[in-house]
């Protein structure tokens, strides 16, 4: 018997003209348009749910968090509570959706609104307020965005994210803590606009004109210029501010509401008490 | 910026892969050819009759390979199970392993003056089987039974 091997051409079981480089970029270039998808349904859907929980489940949770402290001086916490229940009563809160304030001694010139419907006011704000009206409109912005549920949408959305993150980078989500729970809810322009629209007519609501409404974005304009990084505030922040003043102007003009007027000061004992 | 830094090193880590693993895989086809050709006049065959002329020596020959993956291959095979079809990357890898055994185990038989190898059989194993990063390590064995002649 003859046994012979034939010599077998290349090609066979392999595939010669692959070009693995180009069938990595269309995969990966496939998978990103997935991921983008599945995210932004699941962030969607997420916002949607979030909403429906109620908010004394949303304020139960917030317990486990710990925000800083109440306000210890008296007299500002009587100060902001009178503020605070004046614009609940032109923003028509909802019943039981009661808000906590809190102020930081921290230089940092900031305001947020949390889960829970906590709001954090920082000295450094406070500091810079020219007069009441304004601070009205800090607060207002803030106590609209507890209104419209925002904390516990971005929450949602922001769990999906981190969420669609860890299983790409491979890593399981850090567990919640504090420091997390309180600063890293990001509003999205929508909500930033919609909060400005009911803190507005707030405003209006509580002294007639909307003197001070505008100043906060030239203050925060002012502040982020110095801050960030030109590209940065070309990318997020310059536009979102224009933004927000352009629709205070045309809301003021929609309604007939003056955007100046008597501004009415601030308790004279204000930095005594900070 | 967290996850900058992990993409960067995973574009470090593929590039390495990509650059490495595909010269590796060029220099050993250019070998496997060669050596093909010089032990082609061995065939190697899978029939389990032995030929009945002649007096002939048997010997149990075996020809074992392992070859690793690279990161780029392992990232390629990765993205092409999400969507389905060939991964050409990993056809590559299987049919080095299996070329390299057989010459392997043919040049065990030359070496004890076989004219023939029969009965080849392909043993596969995965060797990185149950680990974590699953990067992939691949094993073939050919063996087979080589005939030398004279007793």
């Amino acid at each position: 018997m003859d046994y012979r091997n034939s010599h077998i051409p290349e090609g066979i079981n392999t595939a010669p003209g692959h070009k693995p480089l180009t069938e990595a970029a269309w995969l990966l270039v496939g998978a990103v348009v997935v991921v983008i998808l599945v995210t932004v349904a699941l962030t969607a859907v997420t916002g949607w749910l979030a909403k429906l929980v109620p908010f004394s489940q949303e304020k139960h949770l917030a317990a486990r968090f710990a925000p800083v402290a109440p306000v210890t001086n008296s007299s500002l916490a009587a100060y902001l509570d009178t503020l605070k229940q004046r614009l609940a009563r032109q923003m028509e809160m909802p019943e039981g959706m009661d808000i906590t304030l809190h102020y930081v001694d921290d230089e940092t010139v900031n305001a947020f609104a949390t889960l829970g419907g906590h709001v954090v006011l920082f000295r450094g704000l406070l500091e810079k307020m020219p007069d009441e009206n304004t601070l009205a409109m800090v607060l207002a912005h803030e106590m609209a965005h507890i209104k419209h549920r925002d904390p516990i949408v971005a929450l949602g959305r922001g769990t999906v994210l981190a969420s669609v993150l860890a299983s790409i980078f491979g890593r399981t989500p850090a567990p919640l803590d504090a420091t997390a729970m309180l600063t890293l809810l990001n509003y999205n322009r929508r909500m930033e606009l919609a909060a400005d629209a009911a803190a507005a007519r707030a405003l209006y609501g509580l002294y007639g004109h909307l003197s001070g409404s505008q100043w906060l974005f030239q203050l925060f304009e002012a502040m982020q210029h110095g801050k960030k990084a030109a590209w940065e505030a070309f990318f997020q922040t310059h536009p979102l501010n224009a933004q927000r003043l352009q629709q205070l102007r045309a809301l003021a003009d929609r309604n007939h509401w003056p955007l100046s007027g008597k501004v009415t000061p601030l308790p004279p004992e204000l930095h005594d008490w900070l | 910026m967290e996850i900058l830094v992990q993409l960067a090193i995973l574009a470090f880590l593929l590039m390495v892969g990509y650059f490495a693993g595909s010269r590796r895989e060029r220099r050993h086809y250019q070998s496997i050819m060669a050596r093909e050709k010089h032990l082609n006049r061995l065939p190697a065959v899978a029939s389990r009759v032995p030929p009945a002329d002649g007096r002939y020596q048997q010997r149990l020959v075996v020809g074992n390979a392992v070859i690793a993956n690279d990161y780029f291959k392992f990232f390629l095979a990765g993205l092409r199970q999400f969507f389905g079809g060939r991964i050409h990357a990993y056809e590559t890898l299987m049919d080095r392993a299996r070329r390299e055994a057989v010459l392997r185990m043919k040049a065990e038989a030359q070496k004890c003056g076989a004219e023939l190898i029969f009965n080849v059989r392909y043993e596969t194993a995965n060797l990185s089987w149950g680990l974590n990063n699953g990067m992939g390590v691949i094993e073939v064995m050919a063996y087979g039974t080589a005939l030398i002649p004279g007793r």
